[in-house]
């Protein structure tokens, strides 16, 4: 007897018939033919990450650049104001008084109760505006430019304004001295820039032309309108800093116009809210430039306003 | 037989319908009982299905059921429920199968039960060996077992069956 050949008989014995093997193929058939559930668990985990990391994304791209700038702004916004204690200031050899304001209000801001007299060739005049000085000199811009809050601006000599009778006085808060800065004679506009006695604007040349004419200046400041007795000069005439000393506070919380003893205060207000009134003012401005780095300021006083523009005629900041 | 396709996803009923009874078979060889070798091929099937993969030849197919068959198998028969309730039930089934066999039948019948006397890795090399006529080389890929180790359980399983079937000529 051969073994693998009875086995094989007896193995075949054993082999499925035809009802189990159909039987066992229906199950498969079955089993295989299920529909496969939709994966929506698996789906949502995929969307919901890929969602979450686009999100992320996303506010990384925008929010960095913003980051950055916003440090970067404080930073350089910092370093312009600096500390209150550290002041810069303008300086000049003002030609006139450098007539704060013609409010009452301002004046009862700005100025204490002494009167002090202006004399001489720097007062204006009581009554003849042709006792005006000769000519006003704005000075020059240059070009180099550093931060304001480090370096000194100077006027130059001009003819002497004609003298008020009014006196002007110092508040008490000028009895704080800013250290100033001096606008040096390079700096300064040529006398012939503008004619100051006739009250006649200089050419258009000599000013930043946005938004100002020679025609209008003119007609702005007409010939003879001088200030009586403890009144500016309206539309800021003829005031110029020569012979003064304009002091602006780092923080711009104050800016203080000092000869000598006659110390005049003026308090910074919000330029959004004298905007318009500094936008509608036609003065003349006078050029400051620092002789550090070069920046230049545009500096104007009219309707008690100390206006003070950048070099891009931009308004920077007000006082009164 | 025409030849069934030997890309992936072709030709799944003809392929179960080829190779069912060899599936069958070495599930039965395992564990002894039809019940549970049917379980098992519909479960070989099953995993062939869903592994949806192509073939190099017919017998790389035959050969990858063979091995997918015996994983089953042992995973099936090592498992608690069955390790605990078939040892008797096997042989049950057994002689039920064979208790109405004639001579021939009973000479079939005494084979067929002496190998499933036998343990259960002797009796799928035997299997393998005699039935399914594969060599010492292709039983020990498809069971993972050196070969050496295929040629000692198939040694031993011969010297098991002698005293049972002594006028039987092993070859």
């Amino acid at each position: 007897m051969n073994f693998r050949e009875e086995y094989i008989k007896s193995v075949e014995e054993i082999t499925p018939d035809r009802q189990a093997i159909d039987r066992m193929k229906e199950n498969v058939l079955n089993i295989t033919r299920r529909k496969r559930a939709f994966p929506l668990k698996t789906i949502a985990a995929f969307g919901g990450t890929a969602a979450a990391c686009a999100v992320i994304t996303l506010a990384a791209v925008h929010i960095a650049p913003r980051i950055l700038k916003f440090d970067n702004t404080m930073i350089e916004y910092s370093a312009t104001l600096g500390a209150p204690e550290n002041t810069d200031s303008f300086a000049g050899d003002a030609n006139g008084a450098p007539a704060a304001d013609t409010n009452t209000s301002a004046k009862d801001n700005n100025y204490a109760d002494t009167n002090e007299v202006w004399d001489g060739e720097e007062a204006f005049p009581e009554d003849d505006p042709n006792a005006m000085p000769a000519t006003t000199v704005i000075p020059s811009a240059k070009n180099d430019s550093t931060d304001i809050s480090d370096k000194e601006y100077s006027i130059n000599d001009t003819p002497a304004v004609p003298s008020m009778d009014s006196a002007f006085s110092a508040t008490e808060e000028a009895e704080r001295f800013y250290e100033s800065e001096t606008l040096t004679p390079e700096n300064s506009i040529s006398q012939t820039e503008w004619d100051c006695p006739t009250m006649e604007a200089p050419s258009c040349e000599t000013f930043p032309n946005e938004g100002l004419s020679s025609s209008l200046i003119k007609d702005t400041i007409p010939a003879g309108d001088l200030t009586a007795s403890n009144e500016l000069p309206d539309t800021g005439g003829c005031a110029t800093f020569v012979g003064y000393t304009l002091t602006i506070a780092e923080d711009f919380s104050e800016c203080t116009l000092t000869k000598g003893e006659q110390i005049f205060v003026y308090t910074h207000i919000e330029v959004d809210d004298y905007s318009d009134l500094a936008d509608d003012i036609i003065v003349p401005y006078f050029i400051l430039t620092n002789t550090t780095d070069g920046k230049t300021y545009y500096v104007a006083l009219a309707d008690g306003i100390l206006i003070v523009r950048d070099e891009d005629y931009k308004l920077v900041e007000l006082f009164e | 037989m025409d030849a069934i396709s030997l890309k992936a996803g072709e030709g799944f009923e003809q392929v179960m319908e080829f190779y069912m009874p060899t599936v069958y078979r070495i599930a039965f060889a395992r564990v002894g009982n039809r019940e549970d070798a049917e379980d098992i091929t519909q479960n070989v099937f099953l995993k062939y299905f869903k592994a949806n993969c192509g073939f190099d030849s017919e017998e790389h197919r035959k050969a990858w059921l063979i091995r997918c068959a015996i994983n089953c198998s042992n995973t099936f028969a090592g498992s608690a429920w069955f390790r605990h309730r078939a040892s008797a039930e096997g042989m049950d089934n057994m002689c039920d199968e064979t208790e109405n066999f004639t001579d021939e039948s009973d000479r079939k019948s005494t084979v067929a039960q002496a190998v499933m006397r036998l343990p259960d890795k002797y009796r799928l090399v035997i299997h393998l060996f005699y039935f399914e006529d594969m060599s010492v080389a292709d039983i020990s890929k498809a069971t993972k077992i050196r070969e050496n180790t295929v040629r000692s359980q198939l040694s031993r399983a011969r010297e098991m069956l002698k005293p049972m079937l002594k006028e039987v000529d092993f070859c």
